[in-house]
């Protein structure tokens, strides 16, 4: 990219380069033994990962109950933090349509757009059934119908 | 060619405590020992200026201090011990705009939840193996822009839309 002349180009120090990288081996089968080795660490991990969701879940559902009882910007933007906060988590917890659902609530969210009650009640509860019913796959006929139709009112929104 | 992940100091900087785990999980995987973790933007900070980590890795919605903030301070010549420090952002906003808003900050590398090992080492490896050149300028501190088509290479970004 060009510089333009007001900017100084500063050239990067090479500390890390020299402190931890070692030329030998290809690139490839360092990186495959190194992936392996954290996938193996993420399975033992694994267990404990429905029960981070539940509480991810609760807390969405703790955030929205204290915007229902008193609707204000502040409340509002907790319950976008929650819902952005357990769309970020989702995903890697093995329950993407939870993080599906989170991502509409969270655009609902954002912002100071209109934000219909009864359109955030059902988000909620959508992603509180997928977790307690443990709808892990993207391709749940059930779950992923109730994510297109909660994603097809939250378009009418806007 | 490697990386000698026991040889490098990580923070890892995200409010919600899950994907700090998955995350240590992942860096000591790849061999890290020494992995620490910051629950905000303030409490990384603290940690920037007395753990002197080598690398980086913060969310961006946090509660205070969030990571953009907190890029820009690490990028302060100013007054941060450590302005060339690789930042590798790790967030749920996948939009075009936010990758260069963060771009602006002074961000290294942008990873979109949920992260795959393989991404986050390839972008380690890239900050370790590839450093970029600095920039210095009215305004702005950090690594030399790449062209938009490459920023947000690797990443899942298509089709995602705003929040």
């Amino acid at each position: 990219m060009t510089v333009p002349p007001r900017f100084e180009v500063v050239p990067a120090p090479d500390t890390l380069r020299r402190k931890a990288l070692v030329v030998e081996g290809t690139m490839e089968e360092a990186l495959s033994e190194a992936v392996a080795r954290a996938e193996a660490a993420l399975r033992e991990l694994s267990p404990e990962f429905d029960a981070w969701m539940e509480a991810g879940a609760e807390r969405l559902a703790a955030a929205h109950r204290a915007w229902r009882a008193a609707p204000s910007p502040a409340s509002r933007r907790a319950l976008f933090r929650a819902a952005h906060s357990l769309r970020g988590q989702a995903g890697g917890l093995g329950y993407p349509l939870a993080g599906r659902i989170c991502a509409g609530l969270a655009r609902l969210a954002f912002g100071e757009g209109p934000l219909p009650p009864g359109l955030v009640d059902a988000h909620v509860e959508a992603v509180r059934a997928v977790v307690r019913e443990g709808a892990r796959s993207a391709d749940d006929p059930l779950g992923s119908a109730l994510a297109a139709e909660l994603e097809r009112l939250a378009a009418e929104v806007g | 060619m490697r990386v000698e992940f026991q040889r490098l100091r990580f923070l890892v900087v995200d409010d919600d405590a899950p994907v700090r785990r998955i995350l240590r999980a992942m860096l000591e995987g790849f061999g890290s020992r020494e992995v620490y973790e910051a629950a905000d933007g303030a409490e990384g900070l603290q940690a920037f200026a007395t753990l002197s980590p080598d690398i980086v890795i913060t969310d961006w919605e946090m509660p205070g201090l969030d990571g953009l903030a907190l890029t820009r301070r690490v990028r302060d010549p100013q007054t941060s011990p450590n302005p060339f420090a690789p930042v590798i952002m790790v967030t749920g906003y996948g939009e075009r705009r936010r990758v260069l808003q963060a771009r602006s900050a002074g961000i290294s590398e942008y990873l979109v939840k949920p992260v795959s090992p393989r991404a986050l080492y390839e972008r380690i490896l890239g900050v370790v193996a590839r450093p970029r050149s600095f920039v210095r300028g009215p305004g702005y501190f950090g690594p030399e822009p790449r062209e938009p088509s490459t920023v947000s290479s690797g990443s899942p970004l298509s089709g995602r839309t705003d929040s």
